[in-house]
């Protein structure tokens, strides 16, 4: 059971790595003001915090498949071997993400544009693909339909807390362009 | 994808609005004219963008919505600029060029930079350039709206610079260097592009420099892929995607530099991702008035190497 933790836990700090990326982009191109520590920051915080509510219904899920799991062992097994596929995937995308983020620790220009060109760019392009690789890599270890529907429940919510945090900033923005009464 | 990519037709920024040459003041604009033209170039893209732009009762295109739009459109922009570092671009070169014409000269230096929109750049000099005592930064632009947004955000910010509604060759104050950032292939004709470059004849101007986007057979794939990913208007897409497929060749920029504003020694700087082959997203025609030119060669130092044939 440890090792099945172990994996949700991974999963976990991965899911809220991405949800603060997701609260990060969802804000950029809002904001035409130079200095936006603070605007960046707060984006981040609340995409982090609001994207809980969107890991409620597969963490739910998963604890119900585990609790009501008639033959546990087995499940507990495929879960494990389903989220070390998913890990397979995910990983090496997360790892280019902290590469190009260390790059751009560089204090050359040059070096911090190529990470967008090269990297951060492409990354964000194809991340809905590498999502539906990732539960595509999982269900290839996992037998249960229950394993695999889980796994599309939670890359669902993934991609669409960043559909959700986009229809925020657009209804505040509106908020904001409604001439004051 | 084809009509997007095809580099004969305007932009859709080119044809929304549109000024009057000599008072500046807006005219309006037929949204069906509009589509007409787009329709002659098979840019059904672009006829939906139109399509869908708010129009008064006489059809034509609603100003203040058109202008809310473009203000959108600007802030946009600035998340690439700010993500490709561009005001650090800028500044590596107005750094060395300072110092040059600095040297046995304290007269203030004005730097303008035309079609500024809402002055990213302006600002971003102004506030983090460190470009020194008696240099002046300013944005011009023809559009009203862009301007006021841009004075309201230094504002904002208290940073010191000016914003004007004007023709950039026009100004009453005496211009020292022109700037711009993806205002050259607006200029479609070689003959425009060279009347456009004489305009910078005027005795007060010593340099300037213009970043457009590099043209290669990769440019408009990558800048599609850019513009989908980090932009959320379709008049982003569409334009972004089409300035980089009708972008002028550095040769084009040259030789039109060469033949217009004949008093300067003009070049191509940062073509390549130097040390290496690879071509940058956006490359800088540079001129600058031969007095001044080896001097500023010198002050560039390392960075010189990424100069081509400046003369």
């Amino acid at each position: 059971m440890m090792h099945l933790y172990g994996y949700i836990c991974i999963l976990y700090v991965l899911a809220v790595l991405d949800f603060g990326c997701c609260g990060f982009r969802t804000a950029s191109g809002r904001s035409a003001l130079l200095n936006k520590y603070n605007y960046f920051k707060n984006a981040v915080f609340t995409a982090i915090l609001l994207g809980h509510l969107f890991l409620v219904v597969p963490m739910g899920a998963l604890f119900f498949l585990l609790e009501s799991a008639a033959d546990k062992p087995q499940v507990v097994s495929d879960l494990e071997q389903a989220m070390q596929g998913m890990l397979c995937v995910y990983i090496p995308y997360t790892l280019l993400f902290l590469l190009a983020m260390s790059i751009r620790t560089i204090p050359l220009v040059d070096c911090k544009s190529l990470t967008s060109i090269l990297l951060l760019g492409p990354l964000t392009f194809v991340r809905p693909m590498v999502a539906v690789i990732g539960i595509a890599t999982a269900m290839t270890f996992s037998q249960h339909a229950e394993v695999f529907i889980l796994g599309a429940l939670a890359v669902f919510f993934v991609l669409a807390f960043e559909l959700f945090m986009e229809y925020l900033h657009e209804r505040r923005g509106r908020r904001r362009a409604l001439p004051q009464s | 994808m084809r009509t997007i990519y095809s580099a004969d037709g305007p932009e859709i920024s080119d044809l929304i609005v549109s000024y009057d040459g000599l008072t500046l003041e807006r005219l309006p604009v037929n949204q069906r004219q509009v589509v007409e033209e787009f329709r002659k170039y098979e840019n059904n893209f672009a006829m939906r963008v139109v399509e869908k732009l708010k129009t008064t009762d006489g059809g034509l295109l609603d100003n203040a919505n058109i202008d809310q739009l473009l203000i959108k459109v600007h802030c946009e922009m600035q998340r690439l600029a700010e993500e490709f570092y561009h005001g650090n671009r800028v500044k590596d070169l107005l750094v060395p060029l300072i110092a040059t014409l600095r040297a046995g000269n304290n007269s203030p230096i004005r730097i303008v930079d035309i079609g500024c929109g809402t002055g990213y750049v302006v600002r971003w000099l102004a506030k983090y350039g460190q470009l020194g005592e008696g240099v002046e930064v300013a944005g011009v632009d023809l559009n009203k709206a862009l301007i006021d947004e841009a004075s309201r955000l230094a504002a904002e910010e208290n940073i010191q610079c000016k914003f004007l509604q004007a023709n950039a060759f026009t100004l009453s104050e005496p211009t020292t260097i022109f700037i711009s950032t993806g205002v050259l292939h607006h200029f479609r004709a070689p003959d425009d592009l060279t009347m456009f470059f004489r305009s910078h004849q005027l005795d007060s101007v010593q340099a300037f420099f213009h970043f457009d986007f590099q043209p290669n057979v990769l440019a408009p794939l990558g800048s599609w892929i850019f513009h989908i990913m980090r932009m959320r208007e379709p008049l982003c897409w569409h334009d972004g995607v089409l300035s980089a497929a009708r972008a002028h060749s550095w040769q084009t920029l040259v030789e039109c530099s060469r033949n217009g504003a004949a008093g300067f020694a003009c070049g191509m700087y940062g073509r390549k991702y130097w040390p290496t082959p690879f071509p940058r997203v956006f490359h800088t025609l540079f001129g600058i008035r031969p007095i001044w030119r080896e001097q500023f060669m010198e002050n560039l130092g390392i960075c010189a190497r990424q100069m081509d044939n400046l003369q």
